[in-house]
Order: structure tokens, then C-alpha cells, then sequence
């Protein structure tokens, strides 16, 4: 009878401890789906814009059309690759292929900012001014919502490889979840602030 | 009945609650008493050798049974509420397989529902609460959180979808009307307990499907018919508590969905689109339906019968039927529903949205204001308040109308209304941030600071409040920091007032609960006396603020009329932000009648002088804040 007790209670102890790992996993899990919610408003509100200012330079580079149709390419894809993550945040795959689209379309733009150079009258257009602002201040935005997303994901990764969950989670589900980190394509330039 | 007789009765619900949890609880241990003495007496027929029938009544059987039973059962409603804890509101939506709605969001019928809840918050004088959106077809909504700060409300995708405007605000004013009410914390509560009671027939499941599992590999345990037996009848017995709860769930539950509809109706003046709404619902196709195993245990949260199995008209459904929902808030609407073109309806609604319906309003429409006015709208809604949450949102420059959705301008903003006026304290404060806080977000402060100093102290107020859900948007690390930078910006500035003091207060405070767990809040000072200082604090430092003429013969008068006392004038340290941090957090686990009591004699000494300044409404509102009682929007002063 003891014996039966003692069994009992040791069973009720390891699945109430196992309860607590799943949940405290579960709403780790959530933090960073939620935090990846940021990003994909942000590189939307990016996607959108980028056709705009496409639309308005070509008035200016009619000989630059491939340029021009390797950035709105490199667009429709990552718009893409976006729809599919945003599905599935916890997909390295889906998350990793994001990742890579943005980066290619890093590379188009700043082919297509190289050449506007070449164009002081594109430089001088109103709209191209506004939305090119609008683009720069949206990809800050971009890579704030990256660095909470990488927050929360490191977070749970730890969360995984601690002592007792690591013991659990691949077996109840819980994978590695992938860092969203895009190649640098531009020298990060400091900004100086005067009072 | 006022706000704070609600929050009482919701005191008084709770205990109710907990005396019908302690009868279910007895209940549940007899039945499981008698079902294993069933058992015992069964395996004394099988191997009676090992079981020895000792007569029903086993003193040292029940013993035993009962504190298993009972020691279970409380670790199973413990360990609900330590997990709701965790996260507040947010872990019931994301228990239902909510996602939260960035408050940046570009889909114009998402914009539409953070405006609606937006304007309904700021109306009524809640925090903003987050928004978690349910990728169901059913048309329904639910409030979950112990309290404002925590509060989150969910919205299923069919309700932004199907229902107009107008029809989607009533529901919110629903939702509204059971946080200012308490539902939300007892349904809070209701949920952990109500965990124990049917966790019996989990485990009762447990036993049964285990056994069969281990069945060929143990044959001596797993044939064991007595173990099987007592499965199956721990399990029938779980169906007692499971009824037990239900019919909980019942007496606290249903009555207050008929209560809550006629406040959404006050709140928006608009019975019409309330009918419109429960019509919609019964007329779709999907109705009310959320397709998921936990929608029937948390059925009681939600705005219409959510469960998908079972008759919605059982007479201990959650939910009264939609018929007579609508006949109590209409006798004369015609309570038969007709069927919705789901299409076409999805269709109008998206051209409502596009088009844009913005009703404005003129300023002179603003109620005048007495104590008493003022006393009465705690915790309601008044109609002109909605209008003027868009008006005051209009208020604010461009810049700021942005950023207030971005939580990277967000902080911008936090950190630029806490700058000083002084310049060389704003110097040290900006040398500080330069080495502290984001390199790009000081790029987003440069731009806004201008902004920030023509707002008046109302729209301070009303700007920190609208912020709070962004802010909750922040990983963990940036949180940190965060709180690190404004506890820095406060250090350097040493002259700061009572009022802006209250307002990073108000912010921390409502933040906190989407990063750290949640206290619930309890009633823990019932005396007069047990508040006599905080009171005497909060009045001397609010008296200060207001520069009265006389401030000693009019806190010996006020403290006289509260305390039934005069108090000498406070020494100087009382005067201190830290001691004002105290009292207000004091003052939180006050009861509702002794904030009514501050809250009123605040009031009077702010017409002291015969006028309402409008700074001193913002300061006043931002004290009832912190103690959880809303003043609407629309007292600006």
C-alpha cells in the first residue's frame, strides 16, 4: 500500500513537472511568433512602397530596365517568402528563405541607388525624395522589429537547452528556432546628433 | 449603480465563487470516496487474498481518499492560477490560439478594430488593452485579464469581418462593460478553480487509457479489473465536478451577459447596431462557433455561445439565447433572424471601411462638470466620449499620430515627455541617452521632441495611455532597457512634477504585466485608519500641485472631512515621489469605498478655488488611475 502511494506520488510529481516545462515552452514559443507579427507588418509596408518608387523612376531610367526589373523581381519574391514565414514563424526553413529574399532585394536596391547617382534630375524629383525616406525610415523600422524577433528567439532557444527542458522538448515538439539575420550589404554609417 | 458598487458586488461574486468551489469540492471527495470504496469492494471479489472489505465506512480510507483528492484538486486550481499569472489575460487568448495584432498593422479592417478599441479605451479612461485576434469564422469576441493593465481582448476574424462599424463597437462596449464591471477577474479566478474540479476526470481518462496501453507487457497490474474499475469510476466521478463547474460557471455567469449588453447599449447610445449585431450572429452561417478543444471550457468568456457541440438553448448554457438578448434590449425589434449572405455582407462591410465614417464633434458639447458629475461617470462610457477620443487623436501633430503605433517611435515618445524644461538637466538627460538607448531611436526623438512640448498636460495623459499597447510589443531585452532609460531620465531630473511623476508611473505600471507576472489585485485595507497616511500624502501632494492660496488650512480641512481628523501638514520626505509611490500603491489594495472617499475629497479640493483647471483633472485622473479607476476622457477640463 505504501509502495503504491509512494509510485503515485512520484508519477503525479514528474507529470505536473513535465505540465510546467510544456507551458513555460508553449508561451515562449508565442512571444516570438507574436514578435515576428512586427516584422512582417514593417517589410510589407517596405513591399508596397517599392513599386511606387520604381513607377516614378522609370519615367527617368528608360535604359536601365533590367535594374529596374531586378528589383521588382527580387520584390514579388520576397513578398512571397514573407506570406509563407508569416504563416509559419517557427519554420527555419521558411524563415531562413525570408531572410535570403530580403538580402537579394537589399542588393537590387542598392544597384538601383547607384545608378540614380548618375541622375541628378531622378535626385531632385519630390516624390522620389519623399519616398525614399519613407523607405530608409521603414527599413529602420525593419531592423528594430529584427532585434526584438532575434530577442525573443534567443530566448526561447535558451529556453530549449536549459538543463531540465532540454531533456523534453524535442520530444514534445519544440525545435530550434532560426535567428532572422540578413547580410549587411551597406557599411552602417553613425549618426551624429547635434543639440 | 456606480463603478465602485460594481467593483464591491464583483468583491462580494468572487467569495460566492469560492464558497461554491468549496461545496463542489466536497462533493467531488464523497463521490470519489464512495466510487473507490465501489472498487475495493469489487477487487475484494477478485483477489481476496490482498483486499480485505473493512465495511463502507473506512474512517482511515476516507482519510486517505479525501486529502489525495482534495490535495490534487487545489494543486490543479494553483498551479491555473500561477500559470494565468504568468502573462496575465494574454495566456487565456493565447490558450485559444490567439495572435496578438501589431498595433501597426496596414489591413484596413484591422486598423478599423484598433481604432474602435482605441477610442473605447481612451472614452472610458482604461488603459488601451492589446488586441489578440482568433483566425475563427464564428463572429465573437472575448475579455480576459485580472486587471486593466492586463487585460487583453480577443476578436475572432469572423466579427471584423462581418460586422460593420457600428455593430463591431457594441460588441467591443460588451467587452468594455465586463472589465469596468470585474467579470473579467472573476472569470479569471473562475478558470483556475474551475481547473481542479474537472481535472478528476482527466485523470480518471488517464487511468483508463493507460491501462490499456500497458496491458501486454503487464499482465498482472494491467489486467487488474479493480484499477480499471476505479479509472472508469474516478472518471464518472469527474463528470460530477465537471457538472459542478458548469453549474458554476451558470449562477456567475449568465445573468451578467444580459447586464453587460445594456451597458454596451449606454455606452453607445445606439440599441440599434447591438440588435443589428446579435442578429448577424444568429443569421450567419458559422453564428458564434470557435473551433477549438478549449472553447468550451473558457465558454464563459466569450460574447456569444462559443461551444460548438450541444444545444445553445440547455438551460445552464453560458449564454441566454440571442432572442432574448435582443427582446431585452429591444421589447419591440423583431426577434426572428433571417439568413446572411456571408459574401455580400463581408462585401459591405469592406466598403464601410474604406469609406471611412468619421464623425466628428464641436468642443463646446463638452458636459459640465460638478464632484458629483464627475464621481458618477467613474467606469462608464458616456456617448460624447467616443467622438472625442477621435477628435483628441486628431489633436496631435502628424509625427506623433504615427509614431504612437510604431514601437520604436513609441519610446521615442516616452523619452522626449520626460525631458526636462531646464536646459542643462535636458543636457545631462540627452548625454545619458546618447550612451544608453538606441542610436536610431534617438534619431526618431530628435524629430518628435518639438512636438512633444506644445502637448498640454491632457494630452499627455491621453498620449501615455494610447501607447501602452505598442509599448507591450517590445522583446524583453529592449524592455529593459527601456525601463532603465526612464528610470534614468527621472534621476537626472530633480525638480519633476506630481504629474508627470503619475504619468511614467501610469506607464510602467500598465506595461509591466506583458513582461513580468501579474499580481492580482486583492482588497487588502478595509479601515480608514489602515490608509490614513497614504491619503494624507496623495491629498497634501495633489493640494501642492493645484497652488492653492492657503495649502495647510485647506489640508486640515480636507483631512478633517475624510479622516475625521486634521492632520498637521506632512513633513518633507512625505512630500517625496517615493512616498507618493507608496500611498498610491497602498491605495490600490484599498476598497472600492475608501477610493470612492480620496477620489471625491480629491475632487473637492480641485474646485477649491470655484474653477476645474484642466491640468489639475489631468492630474487627478492620472491618480484614479492608479488605482484602477477610470475617469473618462471626455472631463478634460
Amino acid at each position: 500500500m505504501e509502495a503504491l502511494a509512494v509510485i503515485l506520488f512520484i508519477c503525479l510529481a514528474s507529470i505536473i513537472w513535465c505540465i510546467f516545462i510544456y507551458n513555460h515552452l508553449v508561451s515562449q514559443r508565442n512571444r516570438f511568433k507574436n514578435a515576428f507579427a512586427q516584422i512582417d507588418v514593417q517589410l510589407r509596408r517596405r513591399y508596397d512602397l517599392i513599386p511606387n518608387l520604381i513607377e516614378t523612376a522609370k519615367a527617368y531610367l528608360s535604359h536601365e530596365h533590367d535594374t529596374l526589373e531586378a528589383v521588382i523581381t527580387a520584390r514579388n519574391h520576397a513578398l512571397s517568402a514573407v506570406k509563407k514565414a508569416s504563416r509559419h514563424p517557427d519554420s527555419s526553413a521558411a524563415v531562413t528563405h525570408l531572410a535570403q529574399a530580403e538580402a537579394t532585394l537589399g542588393q537590387a536596391l542598392l544597384q538601383f541607388h547607384s545608378i540614380t547617382e548618375a541622375y541628378p534630375n531622378l535626385k531632385a524629383d519630390q516624390t522620389i525624395q519623399q519616398l525614399t525616406e519613407e523607405l530608409t525610415s521603414t527599413e529602420n523600422k525593419v531592423s528594430f522589429a529584427r532585434q526584438a524577433y532575434n530577442d525573443e528567439v534567443m530566448d526561447y532557444n535558451t529556453a530549449c537547452e536549459i538543463f531540465p527542458n532540454v531533456l523534453l522538448a524535442k520530444a514534445l515538439g519544440f525545435h530550434h528556432a532560426h535567428l532572422f539575420k540578413i547580410e549587411e550589404t551597406k557599411v552602417k554609417q553613425p549618426i551624429h546628433i547635434q543639440l | 449603480m456606480d463603478f465602485f458598487e460594481h467593483q464591491e458586488q464583483a468583491q462580494r461574486r468572487t467569495k460566492q465563487l469560492i464558497l461554491l468551489f468549496a461545496l463542489a469540492l466536497m462533493l467531488v471527495v464523497l463521490a470519489v470516496y464512495m466510487a473507490v470504496s465501489c472498487g475495493w469492494f469489487v477487487a475484494t471479489f477478485f483477489e481476496p487474498q490482498h483486499w480485505h472489505w473493512h465495511g463502507f465506512w473506512n474512517q482511515e480510507r476516507f482519510i486517505w481518499v479525501s486529502s489525495c483528492t482534495l490535495a490534487i484538486l487545489l494543486l490543479g486550481s494553483w498551479y491555473k492560477i500561477y500559470q494565468l499569472q504568468q502573462h496575465g489575460g494574454a495566456s487565456v487568448a493565447e490558450a485559444l490560439g490567439g495572435k496578438r495584432l501589431p498595433q501597426a498593422s496596414n489591413h484596413i479592417l484591422h486598423r478599423r478594430l484598433l481604432h474602435i478599441v482605441e477610442e473605447m479605451a481612451i472614452a472610458s479612461g482604461l488603459p488601451v488593452p492589446s488586441i489578440y485576434l482568433l483566425e475563427q469564422q464564428g463572429i465573437n469576441a472575448f475579455a480576459a485579464g485580472f486587471s486593466p493593465s492586463d487585460t487583453v481582448i480577443g476578436v475572432t476574424e469572423g466579427a471584423i469581418n462581418m460586422l460593420s462599424r457600428t455593430q463591431l463597437q457594441s460588441v467591443i462596449g460588451h467587452e468594455f462593460s465586463h472589465i469596468l464591471h470585474g467579470d473579467t477577474r472573476i472569470n479569471m479566478h473562475m478558470l483556475g478553480l474551475l481547473h481542479g474540479l474537472t481535472l478528476v476526470s482527466d485523470i480518471g481518462m488517464a487511468f483508463i487509457i493507460g491501462i490499456k496501453r500497458t496491458t501486454p507487457h503487464h499482465k498482472r497490474y494491467g489486467s487488474h479489473p479493480a484499477l480499471w474499475v476505479l479509472g472508469f469510476l474516478i472518471f464518472l466521478v469527474g463528470t460530477i465536478g465537471m457538472i459542478a463547474a458548469d453549474l458554476i460557471k451558470f449562477a456567475i455567469s449568465r445573468q451578467r451577459e444580459f447586464l453587460a449588453d445594456a451597458a454596451a447599449v449606454q455606452f453607445t447610445r445606439n440599441p440599434q447596431a447591438m440588435v443589428e449585431a446579435l442578429k448577424i450572429i444568429g443569421g450567419y452561417t458559422q453564428g458564434a462557433a470557435i473551433h477549438h478543444p478549449k472553447s468550451i471550457t473558457l465558454s464563459y468568456f466569450f460574447f456569444a455561445h462559443a461551444a460548438t457541440t450541444g444545444a445553445s438553448k440547455n438551460w445552464w448554457a453560458s449564454h441566454p439565447p440571442l432572442s432574448e438578448r435582443i427582446h431585452r434590449i429591444d421589447p419591440h425589434a423583431f426577434t426572428s433572424v433571417t439568413h446572411i449572405h456571408t459574401q455580400k455582407q463581408k462585401q459591405r462591410v469592406t466598403t464601410e471601411a474604406q469609406v471611412g465614417v468619421h464623425f466628428m464633434m464641436s468642443q463646446d458639447t463638452l458636459p459640465a462638470m460638478s464632484v458629483e458629475d464627475v464621481m458618477q461617470s467613474i467606469g462608464t462610457l458616456s456617448h460624447q466620449g467616443l467622438p472625442h477620443a477621435t477628435h483628441e487623436h486628431h489633436q496631435f501633430p502628424i509625427s506623433i499620430q504615427h509614431g504612437i503605433r510604431d514601437p520604436y517611435t513609441a519610446r521615442a515618445l516616452c523619452y522626449a515627455m520626460l525631458f526636462s524644461l531646464s536646459h542643462d538637466i535636458s543636457k545631462k538627460q540627452w548625454a545619458y541617452l546618447e550612451q544608453h538607448a538606441e542610436n536610431s531611436v534617438l534619431r526618431e526623438l530628435l524629430d518628435i521632441q518639438h512636438d512633444i512640448t506644445s502637448l498640454n498636460a491632457h494630452l499627455r495623459l491621453s498620449l501615455m495611455t494610447r501607447l501602452i499597447p505598442t509599448l507591450k510589443e517590445l522583446s524583453h531585452t529592449q524592455y529593459t532597457l527601456f525601463t532603465q532609460n526612464i528610470a534614468a531620465l527621472m534621476r537626472a531630473d530633480h525638480n519633476i512634477s506630481m504629474f508627470e511623476y503619475a504619468l511614467q508611473r501610469m506607464l510602467l505600471r500598465h506595461v509591466r504585466p506583458a513582461f513580468t507576472s501579474t499580481p492580482i489585485p486583492h482588497v487588502r485595507y478595509r479601515h480608514i485608519r489602515d490608509v490614513q497616511a497614504a491619503c494624507a500624502c496623495i491629498l497634501a501632494i495633489f493640494i501642492c500641485y493645484g497652488h492653492h492660496k492657503n495649502n495647510t488650512t485647506l489640508f486640515h480641512a480636507t483631512t478633517k472631512a475624510l479622516l475625521g481628523t486634521a492632520m498637521p501638514w506632512p513633513p518633507k520626505p512625505m512630500l517625496g515621489m517615493p512616498a507618493f509611490n507608496q500611498s498610491l500603491t497602498r491605495m490600490e489594495h484599498a476598497t472600492p469605498a475608501l477610493k470612492r472617499k480620496l477620489l471625491h475629497t480629491c475632487m473637492q479640493v480641485a474646485v477649491e478655488d470655484g474653477r476645474l483647471h484642466a491640468h489639475e483633472m489631468a492630474a487627478l485622473r492620472a491618480i484614479a488611475d492608479g488605482m484602477d479607476c477610470p475617469i473618462p476622457a471626455s472631463f478634460s477640463g
